[in-house]
């Protein structure tokens, strides 16, 4: 009887112990990281697969996903984060130097095929409401024929309509530009090592809004951005740690790895 | 209602106290453990607690698992994990002891919906075979550890369009427990 009571009282004791003060949140807009988050040893979907986008939206109810624009010889621009095809899928050599039917061919060695931006706005169009999409385009690349890259996106964005529900992220203010000049209504977000130099480059080209690694900002700052009339979305949030920090700042966009989690929290 | 951390210590009383109601009734052949344990699969980071029954070489285990990625495990998924182990050289003099095991674990996860939500958890399964060494610490005390390849079949209902999206994949699963003898 003792023992019953000792063990009943420690489970109220510990069904007591987790009551915090509810947050609002609804002003957030979650973003999957790469569809449902990058590949760890608990998602083996492969980062910008059609599989990783379907998970986030459908089935982890994110508002968005965070994807990576690559483009072939050809012209095609597709899903896919890094320089060369080597390493995450069955192909080698460098995207931009290879061609449509070639990328066509290959497969991610976790499995599933290579998305273009094209099906993933048909997808998107066939979905109500439609999911919102961050698209980060890099002119890093070498071997990417940039001012192709810059044709093909304004035309995709403007054959699909898409200026109200994709945004355009990228570490390349000349690229922000060149999109502002093509169409007003581009939403440019702006990704820079440090904020007041972002928030100088908002000001002066008319860019919607900032991007930032979570660690980098203080709540103060993401008062300061949202307080110039700029937006302000966060990445580098995985963990239990990271997203509570991320949270606390009320961003207007969490870019975040472990989408199950984050909902969790946010429903404490 | 009683809430998922409640019932975590409850099934912890229960699991440790009622298997030895009657013990005096079952044959030297059977004996009763009860374990703590950790597992690392690709579908995620869980704790585990239950009890096996092994009679000379064969065991049947049964076990509740709670997510314990990030530390937020209370409020993650659950489940249930069931394991057969066959120990061909088994022996109780021995300190080390090694068996293969079948394990099958169903784990829910709870859906965020907005659109859709008549159901309200999404399921996960997973079939492994795996090789597992224990090894006698104390009388009543031994620690196990198994290495599992198999299978997960992931069904989720989509909160968009209503319909059931299935993912499968090879799996593979680390398992280490505390096991505590306490029937024999």
């Amino acid at each position: 009887m003792k023992k019953l009571f000792f063990y009943t009282t420690l489970a109220l004791f510990f069904s007591a112990c987790n009551k915090e003060e509810k947050q609002n949140y609804s002003n957030i807009a979650i973003y999957g990281h790469g569809g449902a988050g990058f590949e760890s040893h608990t998602n083996r979907l492969p980062a910008n697969s059609f599989k990783s986008i379907q998970k986030a939206i459908e089935v982890l109810n994110a508002d968005g996903v965070e994807v990576d624009l690559q483009i072939d010889s050809n012209g095609t621009t597709w899903l896919f984060h890094d320089q060369f095809l080597e390493g995450k899928t069955s192909g080698n050599d460098c995207f931009g130097e290879r061609s449509t039917s070639y990328i066509k061919t290959c497969n991610y060695n976790l499995g599933g095929k290579i998305f273009q931006l094209q099906e993933l706005m048909d997808y998107f169009s066939s979905l109500s409401p439609k999911p919102k999409v961050s698209l980060q385009v890099e002119l890093l690349d070498r071997c990417i024929d940039h001012s192709l890259l810059i044709e093909q996106l304004i035309a995709i964005m403007e054959v699909n309509n898409a200026y109200d529900w994709v945004q355009i992220e990228s570490d390349s203010p000349g690229l922000l530009i060149q999109l502002k000049a093509a169409s007003k209504h581009f939403q440019t977000f702006i990704r820079a090592p440090d904020l007041t130099s972002c928030i100088n480059l908002c000001s002066e080209n008319g860019f919607d809004g900032i991007i930032m690694n979570n660690t980098d900002v203080s709540v103060k700052d993401v008062e300061r951005v949202q307080a110039l009339g700029f937006k302000i979305a966060l990445f580098g949030v995985a963990s239990q740690a990271e997203i509570k920090s991320a949270l606390k700042k009320h961003p207007n966009q969490i870019q975040c790895d472990n989408i199950e989690l984050l909902h969790r929290i946010m429903k404490q | 209602m009683i809430n998922k951390g409640t019932a975590f210590i409850l099934s912890l009383f229960l699991f440790i106290s009622c298997p030895t109601f009657g013990q005096d009734s079952l044959s030297s052949n059977i004996k009763i453990t009860t374990h703590f344990g950790y597992e690392i699969s690709n579908v995620g980071c869980y704790g585990n607690i239950g009890g096996q029954i092994n009679y000379k070489k064969f065991g049947f285990g049964l076990a509740y698992i709670l997510d314990y990625s990030d530390a937020n495990g209370l409020d993650g998924p659950f489940g249930v994990a069931t394991t057969l182990s066959f120990s061909p050289n088994h022996s109780d003099n021995k300190v080390i002891n090694h068996f293969i095991n079948l394990d099958y674990r169903i784990t829910f996860h709870q859906r965020f919906c907005t659109f859709d939500c008549s159901q309200k958890y999404n399921k996960i399964q997973e079939l492994n075979i795996g090789y597992g060494l224990s090894i006698k610490i104390f009388k009543r005390l031994s620690i196990s550890n198994t290495i599992n390849i198999g299978w997960y079949l992931e069904k989720s209902l989509s909160d968009r369009t209503g319909k059931t999206i299935s993912e499968s994949g090879s799996n593979s699963l680390i398992n280490a427990k505390l096991n505590y003898l306490i029937a024999k």
